[in-house]
């Protein structure tokens, strides 16, 4: 029709202030963001609200009549009148009609709510009513009913309720024109100070919802059955035996998915951004320049890109999983356990994310009602063994604990996934009686209807996870690998560093004398003779400067070198460590490196590292939240720099007791 | 001395006395006026009536049954959120199924919701038996 999307900036408030606002709002599972898809074609951004916290998808639109308005996606939410905490979804959009009437903008409610669910969306009707509001009211789910054999009757709403009722299906294109209009006409009564013909609350919705109801005049065995799909699906999906089962067997597909398709298309983004490097390198040629260009930008680049196959298969499983329905059902199987932890069943599915990364982990907590409870899900879940801590892990125990066969490593390895979700279980515990604490939203979980999800609305939200990622992490995570750049490879100011590039020497001649016949160790002896600059540089002053501090955990300035330059990624630390026992490309066979580590000496000669050494990082990896994607998405999430900078203050600080704890005790019972 | 003591402990007793005495003593007592017609509340919603059928919580009550919502024990905000949702006073449930352990309780609602509601949340939610007419639906 007339209708269609205008591709304007982002609106600043003060520019489209008079421009009317079209807030849409209705229950979760009302349909309500498959319609606002519709209307607005896909193209939706975050909106400026003063005073609200939560993203808010808002776009410009042009209506029939040619007047531009601006829509507003709010939070799916089941009453403004009982807020229970200003945090949770009701409170954000109480304050959001709130603050609208207050501002005297011209404004209009859509209320969206699922036909196959009247009487639940009424009650929500009788509520804005009661409060002034004179909605637009648009039934989705048509199709469903239609197909389920009945369908209701808007002339009879429209007639108790004294407001305009549609009844629509979103996934219908030819939908899109007849709610615009609608909204033309209701805008312009709104406009016009036209009031609602009924304004009184007083008709009881289950009674009004019985009588909008009406069955076809042919109902047929199919319909029946459809009817009856969720009940039935549900006794095998929900079965006390069977269903447990195949949500495990689910959850496994979806981790296979990110380590089976993510992996490749990591390693081939991973090789371009190299190429890329070198091609950069010839053509500028070798110099501080190049480096910064190359080791800084590209580097902190290959970062974002490196985690953009994973981010997006984990959103667009989390959003299958949502549409289809079965989200609820999994909560349901789970919410036993997770009670344990102070948690619910919603929590489950972010928990599980970040045992992939926890970057889509922190977005998906949004489908966590309870404020606190979604906190504090954010909070542990940098604790979880995500793939970034693998080539870490991977590396220590190579270097550590080779000697002692394959098993002894597997079984570390599972024993590391479960320190982190042990140590998640403690934090959740502990915050939960102190930083989080307080009443929470009773356990309830609204179970939909199964339903086909939407193939264009899921890709278009995969992609713009991955925009998102790329804009709010990607800046962040540039800046920290370009400061980390500096730290690395700017000499320190007036340092000379006589000691370090011994001490390597004596590694690598070690390496050369004890371990001639060790396989995959490098022996060009260019690489000691010239100055590692690692060693002079600012960090390498700093991580001397550390070591009384460290000592105790029993790291040296080398690993603290490493751990700084992990600070904004995890998984730099084998890179870091390959620099500064003079390997180059470590890759993927962390062997030539643990060989190297494992002989590396201090200036008195002995051992500098031990398998105390190795436990005591373990335990700091486990815990430390080196990620400053984790940090940036935290603090897009929670909006506020309090959160991110307590989960590194927390992280940090257990990391260095559980390290200490490990060393000193492990020193105890005797082991070298 | 005694003004120094936490009186928390009794808070649970005492927030569960006003059920109490309604569910279990007043059908009791108005036993022989249970002809009375239902009176109407002022939300307009029918009241639950008197000679509401032992009231037991909906964590103990039986599968597959009809019953409907007699009240629900917690404080007025999250009881009104509860009823926004769709379980209030007077909503029919039938529990459909339990999660194993004593996890959530799946119910289905009269007014067209299914919902799974966590055990310690069902523990207070009181229920009755039928529909809140008196007469199964």
């Amino acid at each position: 029709m007339t209708a269609h999307c205008v591709d304007t900036p982002p609106p600043r408030l003060g520019t489209s202030v008079d421009r009317p606002l079209v807030a849409l709002l209705g229950r979760p599972n009302s349909g309500k963001s498959s319609l606002f898809n519709r209307l607005t074609g896909g193209s939706a951004h975050v909106g400026n609200f003063p005073g609200i916290t939560v993203d808010i998808l808002t776009a410009d639109l042009r209506l029939g009549d040619g007047a531009l308005v601006t829509l507003a996606d709010l939070p799916g939410l089941y009453t403004i009148e009982s807020v229970v905490d200003p945090a949770t979804d009701e409170g954000v959009a109480r304050r959001f009609l709130d603050r609208t009437h207050e501002s005297g903008r011209a404004h209009l409610v859509v209320q969206v709510l699922d036909a196959g669910q009247l009487a639940l969306g009424l009650r929500l009707t009788r509520e804005l009513v009661r409060r002034g509001f004179a909605p637009l009211i648009v039934a989705t789910q048509r199709d469903v009913l239609e197909s389920e054999g009945r369908t209701i009757d808007p002339a009879l709403l429209e007639r108790a309720l004294g407001v305009p009722v549609l009844l629509v299906s979103a996934r219908d294109p030819g939908a899109r024109a007849v709610v615009l209009d609608a909204i033309a006409a209701r805008l312009a009564d709104v406009l016009a100070d036209v009031k609602a013909s009924v304004t009184t609350a007083a008709w009881d919705p289950d009674a009004l919802a019985r009588a909008a109801y009406v069955d076809a005049p042919t109902r047929d065995a199919a319909a029946d059955r459809r009817r009856t799909f969720t009940a039935r699906v549900d006794a095998v999906l929900l079965h006390p035996a069977l269903g447990p089962v195949l949500f495990l067997a689910l959850m496994a597909l979806v981790f296979a998915a990110v380590f089976l398709v993510a992996a490749p298309v990591t390693a081939v983004l991973d090789s371009a951004i190299g190429q890329l490097g070198k091609l950069v390198s010839r053509v500028l040629g070798e110099g501080l320049a190049t480096s910064f260009i190359v080791d800084g930008l590209l580097g902190g680049a290959g970062t974002v890109l490196i985690f953009m196959p994973q981010i997006v298969i984990l959103t667009v499983a989390m959003d299958l999983l949502e549409a289809s329905g079965y989200l609820a059902r999994g909560a349901f199987l789970v919410d036993r356990l997770l009670q344990v932890l102070g948690l619910s069943g919603r929590s489950f599915l972010p928990l599980l994310m970040g045992h992939a990364c926890a970057v889509p982990a922190v977005n998906a907590t949004r489908i966590i009602r309870d404020p606190r409870e979604r906190l504090t899900t954010i909070l542990v879940l940098p604790l979880m063994a995500c793939s970034a801590r693998l080539p870490t892990y991977s590396l220590l125990l190579t270097t550590f604990f080779a000697a002692y066969g394959a098993w002894v490593q597997a079984l570390l390895f599972v024993a590391l996934y479960f320190a982190g979700i042990l140590s998640g279980l403690v934090a959740s515990l502990v915050l939960r009686r102190t930083m989080t604490r307080g009443r929470g939203l009773p356990m309830v979980l609204e179970m939909p209807a199964y339903r086909t999800p939407e193939p264009g609305l899921i890709a278009r939200k995969g992609a713009q996870a991955a925009w998102r990622f790329m804009r709010d992490v990607g800046t962040m995570i540039m800046v920290v690998s370009a400061v980390l750049w500096v730290l690395l490879k700017v000499p320190m100011p007036g340092a000379a560093a006589p000691e370090p590039p011994r001490a390597r020497a004596d590694a690598v001649e070690e390496v050369a004398s004890t371990a001639p016949a060790a396989p995959g160790a490098p022996e060009e002896p260019a690489a000691s003779t010239q100055s590692t600059p690692i060693a002079s540089s600012i960090a390498g002053a700093v991580g001397r400067a550390l070591e009384p501090i460290t000592a105790p955990l029993g790291f040296d300035w080398r690993i603290n070198v490493g751990l700084i330059g992990s600070f904004g990624a995890r998984e730099v630390m084998v890179g870091t460590m390959g620099i500064i026992f003079g390997i180059e490309d470590v890759g993927d066979d962390p062997a030539p490196l643990a060989e190297r580590m494992r002989h590396a000496t201090r200036p008195d000669g002995a051992r500098a590292y031990t398998m105390r050494t190795g436990l005591a990082l373990l335990a700091f990896f486990v815990l430390a939240c080196q990620c400053m994607s984790t940090v940036a998405v935290i603090r897009r999430e929670t909006k506020t720099w309090r959160w991110p900078a307590f989960v590194l203050a927390y992280s940090y600080a257990a990391a260095y007791a559980a390290a200490f704890i490990v060393y000193q005790t492990s020193g105890l019972f005797g082991l070298s | 001395m005694l003004l120094e003591t936490d009186f928390q402990y009794l808070k649970v007793p005492a927030t569960l006395l006003p059920t109490l005495l309604k569910n279990r003593m007043t059908p009791g007592v108005f036993s022989p006026l249970d002809a009375s017609p239902s009176t109407l509340v002022p939300t307009g919603t029918a009241e639950p009536p008197r000679a509401a059928r032992a009231a037991a919580t909906l964590a103990a009550s039986r599968d597959g049954e009809p019953m409907h919502v007699v009240e629900v024990g917690l404080d007025a905000e999250l009881a009104g959120w509860l009823e926004a949702m769709g379980i209030g006073p007077g909503q029919t449930l039938t529990v459909l199924r339990r999660a194993a352990f004593g996890g959530p309780i799946h119910v289905r609602a009269g007014s067209g919701g299914e919902f799974a509601i966590g055990a310690a949340l069902a523990r207070s939610i009181l229920v009755a038996p039928g529909a809140p007419g008196g007469q199964t639906p």
